[in-house]
């Protein structure tokens, strides 16, 4: 006998939980009438679960809409499935109330007459009634609303599984791409302006200058650097004889010079300068100062310059991190495509080697566009979503409530994956994979067709939808009733003419 | 009227005569669906200087869906009454805390490869990736939950942000090629957040906002050391615990267990009347035969706290620090969890520790009647209700 407790409108959990510990019943049934918010929220029912079980109690839950329908109050024992409500007792009067009447008697033709007529009008009734109660069928289509209940499990994956592991499968593809960008760089390209300084060697060496040795003008302020073009030795100074103002002769110093050509270090017009405009002081060599000066011996010229698109070193590394992107959606695709619809590819597992990449152009060089073309092997692993069906069958039963059942179909239970952890090896191959496996189970309440086709029997359309109504998960019901235009305003009386049949609606 | 120790006859005076906003007192609100907390203050010197407090309880499974039945209303302007009741202060602005009953969190988190990583992060950025967090997430919750009269977000908050895996509190300003950013926001059915404005309407009260009670609760604890611990709100009827990491809430979670369950089951089991087991709970004198059943009840909660935290499936390893508070945490404080604890992974041994009002630093109470920690939600709320009041 199980121990019944009420739970109302108004409940508090601290009650229900002594009302359970004082029970000396290891059955509890707890009813949770129509009005009680406890069936709303899970929370409460875990909590009476988890405690049911500390104390070793089986727990049944019961929602008593359905016995408050036919008159009874939560908290009876309602145990019994085949209950109805109570009729009240019609009891026939003792004294009939029908006034006593003479009847005047037909003769004995006409007699047996009405006899036969009156015997053929209660077996028609008889018949009637019959037929009426036997000969109706009804069909009575339920749409059940299925609900999906989840959970997760982690498994091991290994290409050479153990017992407790799912297979790892490998797969391959390679992918071709190309991808085009317009360049961002710019740079300054033009002609070099070139001219020629006269060099002063006022030491007593002779002074060699490299080509390529930097010569910078100064003009209004802004350093101008030049180089020199070619290689030179300038000869140490020299002592001669020359005649003063006095018409003396006397010995004195004379420089050593040498005309050297430079080439400005960058192109553009600010280079071309006028000798008019540059005094000696303007001119510095890169090399031993105190014993050279120099003079712009002729003005230099030529100097051109205009900004081109070039292709920058960002231009590429985003060019390839875009046709990445590409790729690996492209290869995902590809992947999902070669294996079975119901391969479970692992996110964490793609592998991607570049085979080859072609830019069309070279950083710093100028170009309209820049192709890159790719060639990508990529390599990836994925699970087989039957196969991991099979092995977590037991959890998936685990999820499935009581009370309820898989919904029938093909698809009613999917099994999602994502990658928790990769375990490699020195190489970095991959030697197993821990993976979350997410599983949705669509359920649909088990639904007691011989009790429904008892509680509607009889019943009119309208008021066996209402009894249905009440039962979770069901959205909808059809009638279908034979023969057809006749009896079609009440359910057969009888439960065995109504054939239930269970419809799961789509999600 | 009691007197108020260190708020000036001048300063009080002065709340009354200027609109001075540092000044401004604020009323914050708890629900809950069995106890129903108030505090009253303002702040000087920095410091939440609590002036009123009151609190009762109820007995409504169901209370935010009744908060129009005239017995509620009415315990709302009793608790409010008793608020105002100890200083010249008064004041219409409140906020209102819901409880995680009503809540739906969710902890999201995106990495996103910018565009230009040379480019600095703006505020705008920051605001548009935080939009696109919340829309999808507001999405995600309303598939789950079945809801139809649609949710409603009540606060959001980034729980870290990396640039290029730099941990950092502020993106802005950082320049990087990739953002990830991991934000928790909890949600409300928007029939729910329409019963508090209804209810407030009423009453007469301003609403400044309305908040998750544990969310502030733990921003009041950020003034504190803890960095990592679970904070749990042993309530009336139910048990919320928000799991925080760096500071921040990561997730939060519920089960039913409460003061009122504790009463109602040692009441029954013990063959005592409530009021018996009321009174030595509160005063610590346990008997033999209420101890028997308080270890019983007690035993169900360590088990449903631990199956409360067996669902989450983010969080691998939790934080070993447990601070408890609320109407039912000190039935709660010397009980020796950690053994139910061990088929969940933490860092150390997990301890339980009690929640004090003399923990909270930034808060001095006037009244110096706050004993027990079923008003730290309220405290909380009053914290935050006047940080955004002065971020403006």
């Amino acid at each position: 006998m199980a121990k019944v407790i009420r739970i109302g409108k108004t409940y508090e959990l601290g009650d229900v939980l002594a009302d359970i510990e004082m029970s000396g019943e290891s059955d509890i049934t707890l009813q949770i009438s129509s009005d009680s918010k406890f069936l709303e929220n899970t929370k409460d029912l875990q909590v009476v679960r988890t405690y049911a079980e500390s104390l070793q109690k089986t727990l049944k839950v019961e929602n008593t809409e359905r016995f408050e329908k036919v008159g009874f109050v939560a908290g009876a024992d309602i145990s019994q499935d085949d209950v109805v409500a109570p009729k009240p007792v019609i009891k026939p009067s003792k004294k009939s109330s029908i006034p006593k009447m003479k009847l005047k008697l037909p003769k004995v033709r006409s007699f047996v007459f009405i006899i036969v007529a009156f015997l053929l009008l209660i077996a028609g009734i008889a018949g009637y009634s019959v037929l009426a109660k036997n000969v109706p069928k009804a069909t009575v289509t339920l749409t059940v609303s299925p609900e999906i209940f989840t959970g997760t499990k982690e498994v091991n994956a290994k290409e050479d599984p153990g017992d407790n592991d799912v297979k790892l499968y490998k797969t391959t593809t390679e992918i071709t791409e190309s991808k085009k960008a317009i360049p961002t760089g710019e740079k300054e390209v033009g002609d070099k302006a070139t001219g020629e300084i006269e060099v002063l060697n006022k030491s007593g060496d002779d002074v060699k200058i490299n080509s390529g040795t930097e010569v910078t003008i100064n003009f209004n302020g802004e350093d101008l650097v030049f180089l020199t073009n070619e290689k030179a030795t300038v000869d140490k100074k020299t002592e001669e004889d020359v005649t003063n103002s006095k018409g003396e002769t006397v010995k004195a110093d004379v420089y050593g010079k040498k005309k050297i050509e430079i080439i400005a270090s960058k192109p553009g017009e600010k280079y071309n300068l006028s000798n008019n405009d540059i005094n000696s002081s303007d001119i510095s060599l890169d090399i031993n100062k105190d014993k050279i000066s120099a003079e712009l011996s002729s003005s230099t010229s030529g100097g051109t310059s205009k900004t081109v698109t070039v292709v920058s070193e960002k231009d590429l590394t985003d060019l390839k991190e875009s046709l990445q992107t590409e790729i690996e959606k492209k290869a995902k695709d590809k992947l999902e495509a070669q294996t079975s619809n119901k391969s479970q590819l692992l996110d964490g597992s793609f592998d991607y080697k570049t085979v080859s990449a072609d830019y069309s152009a070279k950083v710093d060089e100028e170009a309209s566009e820049v192709t890159l073309t790719s060639t990508v092997e990529v390599t990836a692993y994925y699970l087989d979503g039957e196969e991991i069906k099979s092995k977590l069958s037991d959890e998936i039963e685990k999820l499935v409530p009581e009370n309820y059942k898989v919904s029938e179909g093909a698809d009613n239970i999917s099994v999602s994956t994502s990658v928790k952890d990769i375990v490699t090896d020195n190489l970095g191959n991959i030697q197993s994979v821990v993976v979350s496996v997410k599983v949705e189970a669509f359920v649909i309440p088990n639904i007691d067709k011989e009790k429904i086709a008892n509680d509607i029997k009889g019943l009119s359309k309208t008021d066996a939808e209402k009894t249905i109504s009440k039962i979770n998960n069901i959205k909808k019901a059809e009638f279908v009733q034979k023969p057809a235009g006749v009896f079609t305003n009440t359910l057969p009386k009888r439960a065995d003419n109504i054939t239930i049949e269970i419809k799961s609606e789509k999600l | 009227m009691l007197k108020l120790p260190n708020l000036s006859k001048k300063s009080i005076q002065k709340a009354e005569n200027t609109n001075s906003k540092s000044l401004d007192s604020l009323l914050a609100i708890s629900l809950g669906s069995y106890h129903l907390g108030c505090v009253m203050g303002t702040v000087e010197e920095g410091k939440i200087q609590i002036i009123g407090h009151g609190q009762t309880t109820i007995d409504s499974d169901d209370m935010i869906s009744n908060l129009d039945k005239e017995e509620i209303l009415q315990k709302i302007i009793e608790i409010i009454e008793k608020a105002k009741s100890t200083s010249q202060y008064n004041t219409n602005k409140v906020i209102f805390g819901v409880p995680a009953k009503f809540l739906y969190s969710k902890t999201s988190t995106v990495r996103i490869k910018r565009k230009d990583p040379n480019k600095k992060i703006t505020k705008d950025e920051v605001d548009e990736i935080s939009k696109k967090i919340i829309q999808k997430a507001m999405q995600e919750v309303e598939e789950k939950s079945n809801n139809v009269g649609g949710l409603e977000l009540l606060n959001s908050d980034t729980t870290f942000a990396k640039i290029d895996g730099y941990i950092t509190k502020d993106l802005k300003g950082f320049r990087g090629s990739t953002v990830e950013i991991s934000t928790f926001m909890s949600f409300v059915e928007k029939k729910t957040l329409d019963n508090i404005l209804q209810m407030a309407k009423k009453l007469k009260l301003k609403i400044i906002t309305v908040v998750p009670s544990i969310y502030t609760t733990n921003k009041l604890l950020s003034f504190q050391e803890l960095n990592n611990y679970l904070l749990v709100n042993v309530g009336g009827k139910s048990t919320t615990t928000a799991v925080i990491f760096a500071g921040e809430i990561n997730i939060i979670s519920y089960f039913s267990l409460g003061y009122k369950s504790f009463v109602n089951y040692i009441s029954k089991v013990a063959g005592v009347t409530e009021s018996e087991v009321i009174e030595a709970i509160k005063e610590n004198v346990i008997n033999e035969k209420i101890n028997q059943s308080k270890n019983k009840i007690v035993n169900l909660w360590a088990d449903s706290f631990k199956n409360s935290l067996g669902f989450i499936d983010s969080i691998k390893v939790y934080p070993e620090q447990i601070l408890v508070y609320g109407l039912g945490s000190n039935l709660i404080e010397n009980t020796e969890i950690s053994d139910k604890l061990s088929q969940l992974k933490f860092k150390d041994v997990p301890t339980v520790k009690s929640l004090k009002i003399s923990d909270l630093t930034n808060i001095v109470d006037h009244t110096q009647s706050i004993k027990s920690t079923s008003l730290i939600d309220s405290i909380g709320l009053l914290n935050f209700g006047f940080k955004i009041i002065n971020d403006g």
